[in-house]
Formats: C-alpha cells, structure tokens, sequence
C-alpha cells in the first residue's frame, strides 16, 4: 500500500512503491502537486520499500513540477532508491 | 524442508537425468542472498542445466529447490509465474529480439508484466540503459551493436523488472578484454549496489574468481567442492586444483577414452 499526502507545500510519499501501487499513487501526488503552491518540498522519508519505478515517479514530479513552474525539492530519500539512483547516474537530477 | 533465510537459493539433495546419465545427482548447493556466487566447472557438467533448474525451466527427478523461500515443485503456475519475475537472466546468447530497437528489447519485460505507463516506462529504460552505459544506443539495432554492447542491452533488460536474483549464463563467453571488464564491473555494481544476488555460471577463471564471494566447482553430476576464491585455489583436491589451475591433464584427463593409439594406426601390425 503506498500513499500520497500534502501539507504545508509538503508533498509525502509513503509506504511500498512497487509496478502495481505507483499508478494510483502517481494520480494522487500529481493532483496534489497541482494544488500546492510555488515551492513544494518532495518528503521520501516515509516511504518502506521501492524500485526503478520509485525513480520514475520521481522524475515524473519532477518534470510535472517544471511544467507548472513550481520548484520541487526531493528531501530524505530512502537508501535504497539513493543507490539505485547512483547506478543510474541521476543523483544529481533528484535534488 | 526449511529453508535458511540467509539463502537466496538452496538445492538439497537435488537429482536431474538426461537419459540414464546423471546431470546432477543429489546434490546440494546455498546461494547466499546478496552475494556474487560463482557456478563453475567444465564446459558440459551442466552448469546451464543448473539455471534452467533454478529458474524452473526444468523439473529435478528428486530433491528440493527453494529460491526466496519457495520451493519450486511445490508451486502453482501462477506463483511460478510471480516468482520468475522476481528473477532476472542474461542468457549466454544475449537473446535480444532481433526485429526490436534496443529501447523495445529494455521496454518488453516491463510491457508484458507491467501495467505501467509510457513516459514510466521510458524513464526506466532510460535508467537502466545509463547504468550499463548504452542510453546512446537506445535506437539502435541489436544488429547494429558489437557482442559485449549486445550482451549489455540484454543486461539492462533482466534489470528491467528488478529483480532479486539474477542470473548469468556464461556472461564472458566471446568477449574482448574490454567487455569483460565492463561486465565484470556491472555484475559487481548491480549486486552491491542494488542488493541483488547473482549467480553467475561460468567457466572463465579469473574473471569469475574476480568477482564472485563464493565459488561451487560442479562436475562429474557432483558438486566437487566450494568456498571462496582463495579457499579453492588453496584446495588439495586434485580435481579442484585441475580446474583452478587449468591443467590440461589430471584427474580429467586430456584424452578422451580410445584404443591405443598405435593399434588405431597400424591396425595392431608392428614393423
């Protein structure tokens, strides 16, 4: 089970995000995003356990949030998406 | 049974026959969970056999195989299905799919067992094709690529799911110095970085010995020993030492079993 939730221009992803949890996820966090204000903070803190398609979503904030010209800050990112992002050389993109 | 956490995968007391000759015969094997293991020994002990068992391709005529913590005769077709992909395979060939552009080939795993849409899709094809180094080759041609860029992409493609275990059929197989050292960085990369258990079967030496924690030696339908790297090279066992030392002669001999050779030649008749 994975979530979204907005408060305060914090944006929070939580729980497992796996191929078949990410798109009702992805439909929440970018209707939320569309909500919140200029700056937004992207809190990964919560999130247990995730793969490739955690980056994605990701990135897919990401581009959401350039297309509104909002800026999108990706705080406490989990260690093992840390290390998959590493590998894919993205680091420095999810910031 | 039960099966040990610590393992990814164990084989207990595992038979397989081709006919009356045993290709494996109650043989036990632990692949410890987040570690590079080695699966070596000489060209047709049945080393691919062993992947083909794992990955439940073939059935065992007896014993137990458990990998993350199910044992493989026991399942259902679907949780076969559910499990294998969890699984990831560099087949030895690289099987790229020859009428599909390098991104379709990364894109077809996640498109047959994901729901996912195409800008996700994308954006993992693009990930995993930077980690083995080809996001520039993403519209090209299997054959438009070199054998060590082919069997990358075929890597980026059994990463494209994630999987847990991965498993390499002889990965070094006709590659220039090079692509091996390519290869042998990305094994290690992927495992330690991504937490996958690799089971790489092999019988190139040093570059097998270079990156793998643990190493079984199979042979003669047996496992003729294990341990690390070092441990085996210090091995007294003279099949062992054959293997890890090269020897073309020992207790596998140089020449297969023949008449003697002058009886061949002069048919027994002696000047």
């Amino acid at each position: 089970m994975a979530q979204a939730s907005l408060s305060n221009n914090v944006l929070k992803l939580s729980g497992v995000l796996d191929h078949h949890s990410v798109i009702a996820v992805r439909a929440e966090a970018e209707r939320l995003l569309a909500e919140a204000g200029q700056e937004v903070v992207l809190d990964c803190s919560a999130i247990e356990k995730s793969n490739s398609v955690g980056l994605s979503l990701l990135l897919v904030l990401k581009r959401a949030a350039v297309k509104r010209q909002q800026t999108l800050r990706i705080e406490q990112l989990p260690e093992d998406l840390q290390q998959m992002a590493h590998v894919s050389e993205v680091s420095e993109i999810l910031v | 049974m039960a099966t040990d956490a610590r393992n990814a995968v164990e084989l207990k007391g595992v038979s397989f026959r081709r006919g009356e000759r045993f290709i494996f015969n109650n043989v036990d094997i632990a692949i410890p969970r987040g570690k590079v293991t080695g699966i070596m020994g000489p060209s047709g002990c049945g080393k691919t056999t062993l992947l083909r068992l794992i990955g439940a391709q073939l059935r065992a005529e007896s014993g137990e195989i458990w990998v993350d913590g199910s044992n493989l005769p026991s399942l259902a077709r679907t949780e076969l299905f559910d499990l294998r992909k969890r699984m990831g395979v560099l087949f030895q060939s690289g099987a790229l799919f020859t009428d599909l552009s390098v991104f379709e080939n990364v894109a077809f795993p996640l498109r047959v067992h994901t729901q996912l849409p195409d800008d996700m899709i994308r954006d993992i094809v693009l990930l995993k094709l930077q980690a083995v180094g080809l996001r520039g080759a993403i519209d090209l041609m299997p054959d438009e690529l070199s054998g060590g860029m082919k069997r990358r992409v075929a890597l980026a493609r059994a990463i494209a799911l994630d999987p847990q275990i991965l498993l390499y059929d002889e990965p070094f197989v006709g590659q220039d110095p090079i692509a091996m050292g390519v290869l042998v960085r990305l094994i290690r990369l992927l495992n330690d970085a991504l937490g996958i258990t690799s089971i790489v079967v092999s019988h190139d030496l040093a570059e097998t010995a270079s990156i793998a924690d643990y190493i079984y030696v199979v042979g003669d339908s047996q496992v003729l020993g294990h341990g690390t790297p070092d441990e085996l090279m210090a091995s007294d066992n003279p099949r062992i030492k054959q293997f890890m030392q090269g020897s073309p002669d020992g207790p596998v001999p140089f020449h297969f079993p023949a008449n003697k050779l002058a009886d061949d030649l002069l048919g027994g008749v002696r000047g």
